[in-house]
């Protein structure tokens, strides 16, 4: 595989990511699309590091995963509070918030 | 195997560390109320802001030329810092209130400021979005803290999801960076800069400083990235709005001074100019939207979005002059901001109301000393002498206009009159409305303290500004040399 | 390696893309079809499905998947450690007992505050 097509997986990944955070209305999906942009970042990172020769890149992918992992844990607990007090996980369900 | 590491690099950061242990071992043990572990909070912010102003004038790169500490990081860590000892004083009773078994709340409070030391003295691009998210992950649940009100839930999601995207943004444009020069280090990424000529039409690397310009405006709440603010800060315990207004604030535009000075200035994009025109929008639609709020947390959350556009005014003008104004302002701010949220935490009641206008009305009968302290707060943040708010503005404008930014500086100007109409829109409902009943409970000491702190920080920036601006230009210089 | 031609990649996802839409739309116009009760009943090893699946888990079991989510991804930063740790000698494991430390403290809190008690 060429570098330049990995760029480009990552930042079609990365606007996949984007346009799930846009369009889907559940909550969880949400989530997984945002995780979806961050490994795109991932994957930029470790071709990058591949191509440049430093370790670098490989290391701040570590770095990333932690950020999403402790990111989805937050995400998922306050979800599962939403849940109970709201009873739905749809983004239009949280409008009590206007202008 | 040969180490970099210099401790006393990241005293500071220990210090609220080792105290983010000790109160979490206390919260952990502990019976249900919770304010012994607000006592170990500040007497750890404390000794952390003391270490600090010891430090003052070392300059020491450390740890692999990840995090350096120096006057800039330092000034920086004393503003958050006093912003979080405001913000723990204020909630000392707060949180016993709210929340039985609270003490999370003092331990997210440190982390996120450990969070946001780290964000400020990174040298790396790494250590900036690990400091960032330290800092935004701990604010998250602080927003939501008062778990049953739905408002606060709301707020927090929307808060986190927005606080995602942006970091997702942070972090491709450091990688698409990384990409281009192979390293993240600012200094190195500098120097790469100043000597390949080559780099300035390269696309990939606008596209870099274009997202990580994104990932930061989200975090600072400039328009159009605005959309999670009113939203989080109305939903969110009074207490923390104040400190997310203030250190939040401080600490991201902190991140974007330093990319902006070691970095961006020997790349040739125009970043001055999308700076100047984020900036005009966000004091414009801020300015605007706060008029028409009727609840003064969520008017207070548009006039923070005006405010950082003030700030951006002095990174536009671009001279070390500038980037120490608005240094200033970021100080000048939290110390109005956290004040004035501490009189809005008194008159928050535990449902979650209580921060309309209407609820100020009359106000000026029953508290005359502290309806007092909040109209000088209104007006610092309207900017009228003699206070913080208008010496903080005074040095933006005049920076702007020094380096030619002219229209930039009156639209301001134009702006911040218009602002003065909500402001004193709260100190009419608390002087000259009649008030619906309230029931008076007196004043708890610790939102006492942490009001005339507050006050006594406005006063002093407002009367004596030339002594602090020294600081700011020392700590600017420490960057540039 | 570098001549790689972004033509034959698109050829080729073409390939792809058109072999496994032609395979399921084949199938399902010309294969048998059959629905009785049993085959449209999801399978569950065989055993007589019980209720809806999408009903919702007690919020414990989140807890604990939080729980082991944050823990599991700690150990990420081990593997690197583990690779070199030899030659860092005793400063490693210094620095590695400094990080467990704070893991640990972390865990003792979570502990403390109940979020492994399952009732």
């Amino acid at each position: 595989m060429s570098y330049q097509l990995l760029v480009i997986l990552s930042f079609v990944l990365f606007v996949i990511g984007m346009i799930g955070v846009a369009m889907r209305r559940n909550i969880i999906i949400v989530l997984i699309s945002l995780e979806l942009m961050l490994n795109a970042v991932n994957i930029l990172f470790v071709s990058a590091s591949k191509y440049m020769h430093t370790l670098d890149g490989q290391m701040f992918v570590i770095m990333v995963i932690t950020i999403a992992a402790a990111e989805t844990a937050i995400a998922l607990a306050l979800v599962v509070k939403v849940f109970k007090t709201v009873g739905m996980v749809k983004i239009d369900d949280l409008k009590k918030l206007k202008w | 195997m040969h180490f970099d590491l210099n401790y006393s690099a990241i005293l500071p950061q220990i210090i609220i560390g080792v105290t983010l242990f000790i109160s979490a071992t206390i919260d952990a043990f502990s019976s249900a109320r919770k304010w012994p572990v607000g006592i170990i909070t500040l007497f750890g912010i404390g000794a952390g802001i003391s270490s600090a102003v010891y430090l003052w004038g070392s300059n020491i790169v450390s740890f692999s030329q990840m995090v350096s500490l120096d006057e800039f990081s330092l000034l920086l860590f004393i503003t958050v810092m006093i912003a979080g000892f405001i913000t723990v004083l204020v909630s000392l009773k707060y949180v016993d209130d709210m929340e039985p078994d609270g003490g999370h709340f003092y331990l997210l409070l440190l982390s996120s400021l450990l969070g946001m030391m780290f964000l400020v003295s990174a040298t790396n691009l790494i250590v900036i979005v690990l400091g960032l998210e330290l800092m935004s992950l701990s604010i998250y649940p602080l927003v939501g803290f008062t778990r049953d009100r739905q408002i606060s839930l709301e707020g927090a999601m929307k808060y986190l999801i927005l606080g995602a995207i942006a970091t997702a943004f942070l972090l491709y444009g450091i990688a698409l960076i990384y990409s281009v020069l192979g390293t993240t280090n600012l200094y190195t990424i500098a120097r790469i800069l100043s000597t390949a000529q080559h780099m300035t039409g390269n696309l990939v690397m606008m596209a870099g400083v274009a997202f990580i310009l994104i990932g930061f405006s989200f975090k600072v709440a400039l328009v159009p990235f605005h959309a999670w603010t009113p939203d989080a800060y109305q939903g969110a315990p009074a207490p923390i709005t104040g400190f997310m207004a203030a250190a939040v604030k401080a600490a991201s535009f902190g991140a974007i001074i330093k990319v902006v000075i070691i970095v961006l200035q020997s790349f040739h994009v125009p970043v001055a100019e999308a700076l100047w025109w984020l900036s005009a929008v966000t004091m414009f639609t801020g300015n605007i939207i706060a008029v028409m709020q009727k609840n003064v947390k969520r008017m207070l959350a548009y006039s923070s979005i005006a405010h950082a556009g003030y700030v951006v005014v002095g990174l536009v003008s671009g001279t070390a002059f500038g980037m120490s104004s608005a240094v200033f302002y970021l100080l000048s701010y939290t110390f109005t901001i956290t004040g004035s949220f501490a009189i809005i935490t008194y008159l928050e009641k535990n449902d979650g109301t209580g921060s309309e206008l209407s609820d100020f009305s009359g106000l000026a009968k029953e508290h005359p000393i502290l309806s007092l302290i909040m109209a000088v707060f209104m007006l610092s943040l309207a900017g009228i002498p003699p206070t913080a708010g208008f010496m903080a503005k005074l040095y933006v404008f005049s920076a702007a206009i020094k380096s030619g930014y002219i229209g930039l500086a009156i639209f301001g100007i134009l702006t911040s009159v218009i602002s003065l109409y909500y402001y004193l829109r709260i100190v009419y409902a608390m002087y000259f409305e009649e008030s619906e009943g309230r029931t008076d409970t007196p004043v708890p000491a610790g939102i006492a303290a942490g009001v005339f702190i507050a006050l006594w920080g406005v006063i002093q920036l407002g009367i004596l500004p030339s002594d602090i601006m020294n600081f700011a230009m020392q700590s600017i210089q420490s960057l540039i040399h | 390696m570098q001549n790689y031609n972004l033509i034959n990649i698109a050829i080729y996802a073409v390939i792809i893309i058109g072999f496994a839409v032609i395979t399921v739309l084949l199938s399902a116009l010309v294969g048998p079809k059959a629905k009785s009760n049993e085959k449209l009943s999801p399978y569950e090893c065989g055993v007589e499905p019980v209720g809806n699946a999408r009903f919702s888990f007690p919020v414990k079991y989140y807890v604990i998947a939080l729980m082991f989510l944050i823990f599991d991804v700690e150990v990420v930063f081990m593997y690197p450690w583990a690779i070199i740790v030899r030659a860092l000698g005793a400063f490693g494991m210094y620095e590695m007992g400094v990080f467990i430390f704070i893991v640990l403290v972390g865990f003792v809190y979570a502990w403390k505050k109940g979020a492994f008690e399952w009732e």
